[in-house]
């Protein structure tokens, strides 16, 4: 109260500015307004005589409204919160209102990080998160943030639901299918064979509805490259379905059958002499494919044709061994 | 060797590159545990075969960018198998619906034609990307036309600095006339990049 009734020069008034130090030849000079200066003055005198006190959050509280981005004020503040024992689930309450002004600000999620940290739990975590996710359901520090969450406070409980929601209300959503990725990679779940049948069955009922998602086809494709030793017989089968079904239209099935048949004909090139014809046929097969996208993918047509040759040699190369 | 990490700030592969870039331009890599860094990129490669800012992130052309620039100067390309090389040169390739997204699904944006443009050519692969669609893009539809010129990040949007920097830095790429070649690793004249090494 009695701070309230000074003005702020006279709070400040037994503090000597300091200037910054500025290369006497600057390059590209900063054209700071009048207001930044004289705060900034105050903050350096404030870091040089190592004070923390009520005004000098205050100050920060300014300086952060004029630039969230001072990561160096982040840091001092950190300090005034430690040394004078602030309640960190204010500062939350402080830092949930200055994220929805600043999405992407990646000194606010840091700082934020920071303190959850010490308060040792992420209770709020995750409401917060989806709160962001609200304005923006792409928000890549808050993805990355609900993730840390996860993982350090074990919160897995609801995050499949919340996944499929995010997928429900946006299918090509790719940051929740990144997010499921995460979930069934890095969660509670062991990668079971009933996981990953679960997994494929999510995908292919997604693209039966939604041909074109490009987020799932990279999924499904993820599933093969990662498990396929598991999961190539039923992947194979649902492309070249989809495949068929799409009259061979579908770029993106065709895409995947090709890296399907590239992939096991590099495959079988390791296990040995007795399979090099079944190896070439797969990739005479991925070959054929690549000239169908040719046209049928003409932005990536020079692309397309490249992998052709590339598939061709590889191919050629095998047949000159076995003779 | 302290590995690459930003002290008081929060760590990923942005400023892997930064200590990266540094290092090579003093001819310094005493700041960087090298091999540290590229089990992080490593951890970094997604199942979509592109790279995250962060390991189980999701891929995008800046982090893309990030990584291989850094592993070019590293001479660490070797980090990544052919196959993921592959990978991560059909993911970059994915991304060019006219102009090029940052990530799959999203909308293009002028500077992703840089952070993924650069990351194909120091991959050797820009040659095989479709330039008139990506030019056509930048020219007509990314130009400020209103006030001055400039570049902006989405059609209708004002232009900034960084947008018609990386916007140019395309089209250097693409060789478009009266630019000087730029240097993908620096992003800078490929004249003054030679004076650094």
């Amino acid at each position: 109260i009695f701070m309230a009734e000074m003005s702020f020069e006279q709070l400040w008034a037994d503090v000597v500015p300091v200037p910054q130090v500025d290369a006497p030849d600057a390059v590209v000079k900063i054209a700071y307004s009048k207001e930044f200066t004289n705060l900034m003055d105050l903050f350096r005198a404030v870091q040089k005589k190592e004070e923390y006190s009520e005004r000098v959050l205050e100050l920060i509280e300014e300086l952060l409204e004029l630039n969230a981005g001072n990561y160096t004020v982040w840091l001092y503040r950190r300090n005034c919160l430690k040394k004078l024992k602030l309640d960190l689930n204010e500062e939350l309450d402080y830092l949930d209102g200055f994220s929805k002004e600043n999405p992407k600000n990646y000194q606010i999620w840091h700082h934020r990080r920071t303190i959850v940290e010490w308060l040792g739990n992420g209770d709020r975590e995750l409401a917060f998160c989806e709160s962001v996710f609200e304005v923006d359901a792409k928000n890549y520090h808050a993805w990355a943030h609900r993730q840390w969450a996860l993982q350090t406070y074990n919160l897995w409980d609801k995050e499949l639901a919340f996944i499929e929601k995010c997928l429900k209300t946006d299918i090509r959503n790719n940051s929740a299918w990144n997010q499921r990725w995460f979930y069934v990679h890095s969660g509670p779940e062991a990668q079971s064979i009933e996981v990953l049948n679960r997994e494929v069955a999510y995908c292919v009922d997604s693209l039966v509805q939604v041909t074109l998602n490009e987020s799932a086809w990279n999924y499904l494709r993820g599933l093969y490259k990662t498990h396929h030793q598991e999961l190539h017989e039923i992947i194979r089968t649902k492309v070249e379905e989809m495949v068929e079904s799409s009259n061979r239209k579908n770029p993106f099935a065709l895409g995947l059958l090709a890296d399907i048949c590239e992939y096991t004909g590099n495959q079988l090139l390791t296990a040995g002499p007795n399979e090099a014809t079944q190896a070439v046929q797969e990739l005479r097969e991925a070959s054929k494919i690549c000239v169908e996208l040719v046209s049928l993918d003409q932005i990536r047509a020079k692309s397309w044709t490249r992998r052709v040759r590339a598939l061709n040699l590889r191919a050629d190369s095998v047949v000159v061994e076995a003779a | 060797f302290r590995s690459t990490l930003n002290d008081s700030g929060e760590a990923d592969v942005r400023f892997l590159y930064c200590a990266c870039a540094i290092s090579a331009a003093l001819d310094d890599w005493s700041s960087v545990d090298t091999d540290a860094a590229v089990r992080y990129i490593q951890q970094c490669v997604t199942y979509e075969g592109g790279i995250a800012v962060v390991p189980d992130g999701e891929a995008t052309g800046g982090s893309c960018y990030c990584a291989i620039a850094a592993l070019r100067l590293m001479n660490r390309l070797d980090a990544l198998s052919a196959e993921n090389l592959q990978d991560l040169v059909q993911w970059c390739e994915a991304r060019q619906v006219n102009g090029y997204q940052g990530r799959t699904n999203k909308d293009p944006d002028s500077c992703y034609s840089f952070w993924v443009g650069a990351t194909l050519h120091m991959l050797q692969s820009f040659q095989y990307t479709d330039l008139p669609s990506t030019q056509s893009f930048l020219l007509t539809q990314c130009q400020g036309s209103v006030h001055s010129g400039g570049f902006s990040k989405l059609p209708d949007c004002y232009p900034d600095v960084l947008h018609t920097f990386y916007s140019i830095c395309w089209l250097s790429f693409a060789e478009f006339e009266g630019l000087k070649s730029i240097d993908p690793t620096f992003a800078i004249c490929a004249e003054k990049s030679a004076l650094l090494k």
